[in-house]
C-alpha cells in the first residue's frame, strides 16, 4: 500500500446503546462483522492488534502526534469517562480501500463510556471484546496515569506511552522507570530520538573515536533539559559509554541542538521525514525487546543537568 | 560480514552502521541510475541512513556537471518512493561530483584515483570505494581491469567493492569467463553481484519465515510436500528492451537468476548462522542438486491485455521478424538431495500473462485417507496451500479447508492471510535502498556469489541447448493468457496444475 493513497472511507455500520453490558457489545460487534462480511463478500480483516486507548488524554506539549499514516489495522477500543453509573457503548465498523490492490480493510472500533468506578476495573471491560491471538497494546495518551492506565497495563503485552507529554519529567520519568520495570513497554520519547542514537553508533564505528572515550571520558547534550526524551539520550550516552553526562540547555526550541561525546562532536545529519509517526512506529515493534531504554532509565544518576 | 566492532552504543542500533563510502557510479546518466539508484542514494539521505563521510562520483562520457546535477535532481523528483525535501536534495548534491571521461579511456582512471584521493581529504578522512558498473556487461571486464591498473582494486587502501548487476553471462561459459575477468581485478569478497530480488522484504521474510516458525520447519520437505511451483509472471510486453530481451529470453533474463534463486531460498538447508558466506554456501550446495527434468518455451502472439488489443512479439518494434526467443519458459526441476527427493519444482516466467504477479507455492501433499461417506465431499478435499507472495502484493497465505455452514458436510477451501503493507505501517524501502545500504555496511548476504551464478547456469544451460536443437518446440501463445499448452502440459501430466494467474 503506498503510503500516500488516502483511503476511501465508506460509510460503515454502527450500533450504540445506552446502560448495556460487554456480552451485548461483543454479540453487536460479530453481528456488524458478520454484516460487513455479507455485504461485502471476498473482503479481509487484516486487523493485528487489540488496540486499546486510555481516557486519560492530554494535548501534546512538544510534538504533534500522528503522521501521514494514522491507521493502522486495529480493534480499537475506546474508553471515555462520563459522569452517570452505567456502561453507554458504540460500535462501528467500516471498510477503507487498500491502495491499489482491491481489497478493503476492516476497521473496528468500539467506545464505551462509563463512570471512574467503572474504568478502574478497565479490565473486565475489555477482557470480553479482545480479539484473540493477536498482540494487545495500550495506548496511554495522557500523563496523569492513573487506576484506568494501570489496569490497561496488566491487560495489554505492551504498554505504550510518551514521558515527553508529562510537564513534570520528574514524575514522567519515575513512572517510565515503574512501569518499564513490570510491563513490556514503548515510551514515544525513546522512539523520538532514534536517529540521534544511530548518529551517536555512526560516529563511534570509527576506531579513533572509540580509542578517545578512554582519554575524555564525558559527554555533554544540549538541548531541552527538562524534556524527558533529551534526558533519555543523554542517560543512555551515560549507560553505554560508562561516562557521567553533562545536560544544558539550549539556546533555541530544538529538543537536542548539539551532543559531544569524548570530544566529538556528532554530526546530526537531516531528520529523517517518518519521524511524525513514532506511534505506528511502536505498534509495528511490539514485540521487540529495547534494552538500551531501561539501561538509560537506570542510569539518570550519571547525568548532571546544568541550569 | 562486518568485523566485531567495539562501538559502545552499537547494540542498541538496528543494523551493522554504514560505513564512510564513496560511491562511484559508472554509467550515471543511463536509465537505471535514474530510475533506481538515484532516487534510491536520495531516499537514504532523506531517512539519514548515508554514512557521515559519503560522497558520490558520477562517471560518464556525456554531460557537464551542472547538467549532471540537474539531471540528478529530475531523476530523484520523478522516481523518489518519497516526496523530495529540497533541502536535502541540496546538501546531498554538495556531496556529488562528477567525472566526464570514456570507460574504454584508460587515462580516465588515474582521474578517478585522484578524485578519490582528494575526496578523502576534503571529507577528513579515507572512506570505502563502492564502483558501482551500471553499464553494459561487456564493460565489466575491461572497467575492473582499468581500477586495477590505477591501484584502486585488488588490496586497495582504502578498501573497495565491486558492484555489478545481471546479466552474468548468457550461458554457463560466458559466465565463468566473466567472473575469471572480474576476478582478475578484485577478490571474489569484494565483488557484490546484485540480484534486485533479494533486496525484496518477502523474499528476506522466506528466510525468516522457513526459520523462525517452528509448525513449518518439519513439514519443510519431501514427506509432506507434494510439489513447489513458483511463478514469476509480467503483464507487460517486451517494450523498449526488444534490443537486449531478443538476446536473452525469459530464460536468461529471470528463470536463471531471479527464479533460481527464489529455488535455493526455498529449497535450501537451514545455514548454522545468518552469515553470508553460510547463506551462499547452502544456496550454492541447494543449486548443485538441480537439474531440470522437462522444459516448455513459448512466445507471445496478439492478443487482449487490460481489454485493449496488443501485439505479438514478432511485431514488437526491434524484433527480428523470424524471431524464436522465448517469452515464457516452464521447467520442472528435481532437487534430487535427501529433503526432496521425489518432490518437483515446477517454475515459469513470462512476459504478456493475464497479471503482474510474482510468488511461491508449497502445495501440500493431501491428507492420506479421507473418512467422509459421501463421495463428493471426499473428491472435494483440495491439498492446503502456502502461498508466499513476492510482488505485487507482499504477503503470506495459507489455504485450508473449512466446512461450510449447514446440515450437510459441505467442504470450502478458506484462506488465512498476511499482507506486508497492511500489517506494518513502515513503508518498504525499495530493493536498491537495502542492497546499496549493505555495501556500504560490509554486508553480502543478500549479493550472489560467482559460484551460484554459474550454478544456475549449470541448471539452465541444458534447457537452452535442448531448445536450439529444436527437441522443444516453441509455441505461440496469445497475449493476455497464462501461456502455451506444453506449458500446462508439463504440469498437468504429472496430475497437477498451475495455481491460477
Amino acid at each position: 500500500m503506498s503510503a500516500d493513497a488516502s483511503p476511501e472511507l465508506r460509510e460503515g455500520l454502527h450500533w450504540s446503546a445506552r446502560d448495556t453490558s460487554t456480552d451485548v457489545v461483543a454479540d453487536n460487534l460479530r453481528r456488524l462483522l458478520l454484516e460487513a462480511d455479507r455485504q461485502h463478500g471476498a473482503l479481509l480483516s487484516l486487523r493485528t492488534l487489540n488496540l486499546l486507548v486510555s481516557p486519560n488524554a492530554h494535548v501534546p506539549r512538544t510534538v504533534r502526534a500522528g503522521g501521514r499514516r494514522t491507521v493502522h489495522p486495529a480493534r480499537m477500543i475506546r474508553l471515555v469517562r462520563h459522569a452517570d453509573d452505567r456502561l453507554d457503548a458504540e460500535v462501528g465498523v467500516r471498510l477503507l480501500d487498500v491502495g491499489g490492490t482491491q481489497m478493503h480493510l476492516l476497521m473496528e472500533d468500539v467506545t464505551l463510556r462509563g463512570n471512574a468506578d467503572r474504568l478502574a476495573h478497565a479490565d473486565s471491560l475489555i477482557a470480553p471484546l479482545l480479539a484473540r491471538g493477536i498482540p494487545t497494546v495500550a495506548w496511554l495518551p495522557g500523563y496523569e496515569h492513573d487506576d484506568v492506565d494501570r489496569a490497561l497495563a496488566e491487560v495489554a503485552h505492551v504498554t505504550v506511552f510518551d514521558s515527553d507529554l508529562d510537564p513534570d519529567p520528574v514524575r514522567a520519568l519515575m513512572y517510565a522507570h515503574e512501569t518499564a520495570l513490570e510491563h513490556p513497554c514503548r515510551d514515544l520519547a525513546w522512539l523520538r530520538n532514534a536517529h540521534w542514537r544511530a548518529r551517536i553508533a555512526a560516529a563511534f564505528e570509527d576506531e579513533t573515536a572509540q580509542g578517545a572515550l578512554a582519554f575524555m571520558p564525558s559527554g555533554e547534550v544540549v538541548g531541552q533539559a527538562h524534556l524527558p526524551s533529551t534526558v533519555l539520550v543523554a542517560a543512555w550516552i551515560a549507560a553505554r559509554a560508562e561516562i557521567n553526562v553533562t545536560l544544558r540547555p539550549g539556546a533555541g526550541t530544538e529538543p537536542i541542538e548539539s551532543i559531544t561525546i569524548a570530544g566529538l562532536r556528532i554530526d546530526p545529519g537531516h531528520m529523517p521525514p517518518a519521524l511524525g509517526a513514532p506511534l505506528m512506529e511502536a505498534l509495528d515493534t511490539v514485540y521487540s525487546p529495547l534494552p538500551g531504554y531501561e539501561d538509560a532509565l537506570q542510569s539518570m544518576d550519571r547525568v548532571a543537568i546544568v541550569a | 560480514m562486518a568485523e566485531p566492532s567495539d562501538n559502545p552504543f552499537a547494540a542498541d542500533v538496528p543494523g551493522p552502521q554504514v560505513r564512510p563510502a564513496t560511491f562511484v557510479l559508472f554509467g550515471a546518466t543511463g536509465d537505471l541510475a535514474a530510475k533506481k539508484l538515484l532516487p534510491a542514494i536520495y531516499n537514504l539521505a532523506a531517512e539519514n541512513r548515508l554514512p557521515d563521510r559519503f560522497r558520490m562520483l558520477g562517471v560518464a562520457s556525456s554531460m557537464e556537471e551542472h547538467t549532471f546535477k540537474e539531471h540528478m535532481v529530475n531523476a530523484v523528483t520523478a522516481h523518489s518512493r518519497s516526496g523530495v525535501v529540497t533541502a536535502i536534495l541540496d546538501d546531498l548534491l554538495q556531496r556529488v561530483d562528477w567525472i566526464r571521461g570514456d570507460i574504454n579511456d584508460a587515462g580516465l582512471y588515474p582521474k578517478i584515483a585522484a578524485n578519490l584521493a582528494d575526496g578523502d581529504g576534503a571529507l577528513g578522512g579515507s572512506t570505502r570505494r563502492l564502483f558501482y558498473l551500471a553499464v553494459a556487461p561487456r564493460f565489466f571486464g575491461p572497467i575492473a581491469q582499468s581500477l586495477h591498473d590505477a591501484g584502486l582494486a585488488r588490496g586497495a587502501e582504502p578498501p573497495s567493492v565491486l558492484m555489478i548487476e545481471k546479466p552474468f553471462g548468457h550461458d554457463l561459459a560466458s559466465a565463468e569467463a566473466l567472473n575469471a575477468d572480474v576476478t582478475a581485478a578484485f577478490d571474489e569478497a569484494q565483488i557484490l553481484r546484485l540480484d534486485h530480488y533479494l533486496g525484496k522484504e518477502t523474499v528476506q521474510n522466506l528466510l525468516v519465515f522457513r526459520f523462525a516458525n517452528g509448525i513449518f520447519e518439519p513439514l519443510w520437505n519431501r514427506r509432506y510436500i507434494d510439489h513447489v511451483q513458483i511463478t514469476a509472471a509480467e503483464d507487460i510486453g517486451v517494450g523498449s528492451r526488444a534490443g537486449y530481451y531478443d538476446q536473452s529470453g525469459a530464460i536468461r533474463d529471470v528463470i536463471q537468476n531471479h527464479v533460481m534463486q527464489l529455488v535455493a531460498l526455498t529449497a535450501m538447508e537451514p545455514p548454522t548462522t545468518f552469515s553470508a558466506d553460510e547463506i551462499r554456501d547452502e544456496k550454492e550446495k541447494v543449486l548443485r542438486s538441480i537439474r531440470c527434468v522437462r522444459s516448455a518455451r513459448g512466445q507471445y502472439g496478439a492478443g487482449h491485455v487490460d481489454g485493449g488489443p496488443v501485439p505479438g512479439y514478432l511485431e514488437e518494434p526491434d524484433v527480428p521478424a523470424d524471431s524464436t526467443t522465448d517469452t515464457l519458459a516452464a521447467l520442472k526441476l528435481e532437487v534430487n538431495n535427501w529433503r526432496w527427493a521425489g518432490t518437483p519444482f515446477y517454475v515459469r516466467a513470462g512476459k504478456r500473462m493475464p497479471r503482474r504477479s510474482t510468488e511461491i507455492t508449497i502445495a501440500f501433499r493431501p491428507v492420506p485417507h479421507k473418512p467422509f461417506s459421501d463421495p463428493r465431499v471426499a473428491e472435494s478435499i483440495r491439498p492446503n496451500l502456502l502461498t508466499l507472495s513476492i510482488q505485487p502484493n507482499e504477503g503470506a497465505s495459507l489455504r485450508i479447508e473449512a466446512k461450510a455452514p449447514g446440515a450437510e458436510t459441505q467442504l470450502r477451501p478458506v484462506r488465512m492471510d498476511f499482507l506486508y503493507g497492511e500489517t506494518f505501517t513502515r513503508e518498504t524501502p525499495e530493493a536498491y535502498e537495502r542492497l546499496l545500504l549493505d555495501a556500504m555496511r560490509g554486508d553480502a548476504t543478500l549479493f550472489t556469489r560467482a559460484d551460484e551464478v554459474e550454478e544456475a547456469w549449470r541448471v539452465v544451460d541444458p534447457v537452452i541447448a535442448s531448445w536450439e536443437t529444436g527437441d522443444v518446440p516453441l509455441e505461440r501463445y496469445e497475449a493476455g493468457t497464462p501461456g502455451p499448452a506444453s506449458a500446462e502440459a508439463l504440469i498437468r501430466d504429472d496430475g497437477r496444475k498451475w495455481r491460477r494467474l
